[in-house]
């Protein structure tokens, strides 16, 4: 019975960069990037990667066929072979949509979400044998599980409740050879307020993480203030921490105010608070600021008009006692193309560091190419990018 | 034996009748009329791409549609409930967050925006 449980648990994760559309499609995914040293002369330019993606996949309800491989150059070697870079099939149990199993190479990569902050970061892993066998299982009650195991020695596996009607909740791992991650996480439907929580279990240690969203004590017509508490309990440390939320309703404005400390220790304490506001005349501000340890302040203000054909703007961002200027001119001739200048330097007499970037944009359909110049510290460099999906 | 495989089976079959969850998102909104292109990425998309095999942007993943620069596209409607970085790349380089979200969290350096499917 034991094993049959953890059948129904298992779920395959689904493949994130799918497009999701059904039939066949085929295509070559084209990517190019070529760069110059200016100060020597246009002679030194050369392609430094030159890579194309043959690319095809076939989805229908009960299966899922991909596969892509890459012929490269890179600017020290010759051409390579063509390489698997990815491939995959995944069939489903035919009338269901829960219950699958599949076998893929370099599609599959372990992740754990956190709340602003992932628990595992994408390609945390360095997955010796990307080759995935993924099982997939649901339906009893609504739930929904998976399996993907990476060679012998890394594991992701998860199970994932259906919404209970007060909430979800969801448990997730990540087994690598000793070192053993498991994730519960979830939300209740309180009406007036949403409890969302996240504990973690890593190496027989445990971490819990709660924060009530949904508070909205201030509220009207033309915004909303939320108030969101979050506490953070570890073995070593507490913390606790207070943010407010500001949504604009019928203006473009948000905001947020946030205190973080440590409860056993005042001097770990993190204040922040930023502002973005458009405004009718087309400019983009935004403005933020935070104290770290009460001692490390850092501030970034911008301001840009980016309206078609030109803009322009300029930032200030200050760092402890370092404080650095950019400025930015945009210009868009056409729909689709854009050039871009800015100018920066630090405002300190001793290390100005000033820098100069011109990026020149082009995009139609599934194309795009980019130029930049950029000058600085006694350098000028040239680099060419050109990406493309060609059907 | 005979048992299980039954019970397997009736389990098995319970998936036919319970309806998949799917949450409806409203659809997010950029203004940028300088952009030549502007996607829509995220963790529900590799990133674009960026965390996928090829580790580059996908030039045809999540394209925003533009209304006189006014960039809008929905994430996919089946995302299950929880919270998922997303931002806006603005003509295959730049990354900006949303900035009617005031909820920030970081990707790769770039300060992206949070959403939160409840």
């Amino acid at each position: 019975m034991t094993a049959l449980f953890i059948t129904l648990a298992l779920l395959g994760q689904t493949n994130p960069g799918e497009t999701g559309e059904g039939g066949l499609n085929m295509g070559l995914l084209f990517h190019t990037t070529a760069s110059a040293d200016l100060k020597v002369g246009l002679e030194t330019l050369s392609a430094d990667t030159l890579t194309v993606f043959p690319r095809g996949y076939y989805n229908e309800d009960w299966v899922r066929l991909s596969a892509s491989a890459a012929l490269s150059y890179c600017a020290d070697s010759t051409f390579s072979n063509i390489e698997p870079v990815s491939a995959g099939a995944f069939f489903r149990w035919p009338g269901s949509p829960w219950v699958g199993t599949g076998v893929s190479t370099g599609l599959v990569d372990p992740f754990l979400a956190g709340f602003d902050v992932p628990v595992r970061e994408w390609q945390s892993y360095d997955v010796v044998d990307s080759t995935a066998v993924t099982i997939e299982a649901g339906g009893l009650l609504g739930f929904r599980g998976f399996w993907n195991q990476f060679g012998d020695s890394l594991s992701w596996y998860g199970v994932k409740s259906p919404w209970l009607g007060f909430g979800t909740v969801g448990w997730n791992g990540i087994r690598e050879n000793l070192s053993e991650l498991e994730t519960v996480s979830g939300f209740l439907d309180l009406r007036k307020v949403k409890p969302w929580f996240l504990f973690v279990k890593e190496n027989s240690q445990w971490t819990y993480l709660a924060e009530i969203r949904g508070w909205q004590p201030l509220r009207n017509h033309d915004a909303s203030i939320e108030i969101a508490p979050r506490i953070y309990f570890e073995e070593d440390s507490n913390t606790v921490g207070l943010t407010a939320y500001l949504h604009g309703k019928t203006r473009a404005i948000s905001g947020s105010l946030q205190a973080v400390t440590d409860v056993a220790d005042a001097t770990r304490t993190f204040l922040s608070a930023g502002l973005d506001i458009y405004s009718e005349a087309g400019i983009a501000w935004s403005v933020s600021a935070g104290l770290d340890h009460l001692e490390d302040f850092h501030s970034t203000v911008s301001g840009f008009y980016r309206m078609s054909p030109a803009g322009c703007g300029g930032a200030l961002d200050l760092f402890d006692d370092s404080l650095r200027f950019t400025a930015t001119a945009l210009y868009s001739p056409v729909p689709g193309v854009s050039a871009e200048v800015s100018v920066m330097s630090n405002l300190d007499n001793d290390s100005p560091k000033p820098g100069c970037l011109l990026r020149v944009f082009g995009a139609r359909d599934d194309f795009t190419g980019a130029i930049t110049v950029e000058w600085g510290e006694g350098s000028t460099t040239l680099g060419m990018e050109v990406s493309a999906w060609i059907d | 034996m005979d048992r299980l495989i039954a019970l397997s089976l009736l389990l098995f079959s319970c998936a036919v009748f319970v309806p998949a969850e799917r949450v409806d998102t409203d659809r997010l909104v950029f203004h940028h009329p300088a952009a030549g292109k502007v996607q829509l990425i995220g963790d529900w998309n590799s990133w674009g791409g960026v965390t996928g095999a090829t580790g580059m942007v996908d030039p045809s993943c999540g394209i925003m549609e533009n209304d006189d620069g006014i960039w809008t596209a929905s994430p996919p409607d089946d995302l299950d409930r929880g919270r998922y970085r997303y931002a806006f790349l603005v003509n295959g380089s730049q990354y900006f967050p949303d900035p009617v979200n005031p909820e920030r969290a970081m990707f790769l350096n770039h300060e992206v925006s949070v959403l939160l499917i409840d």
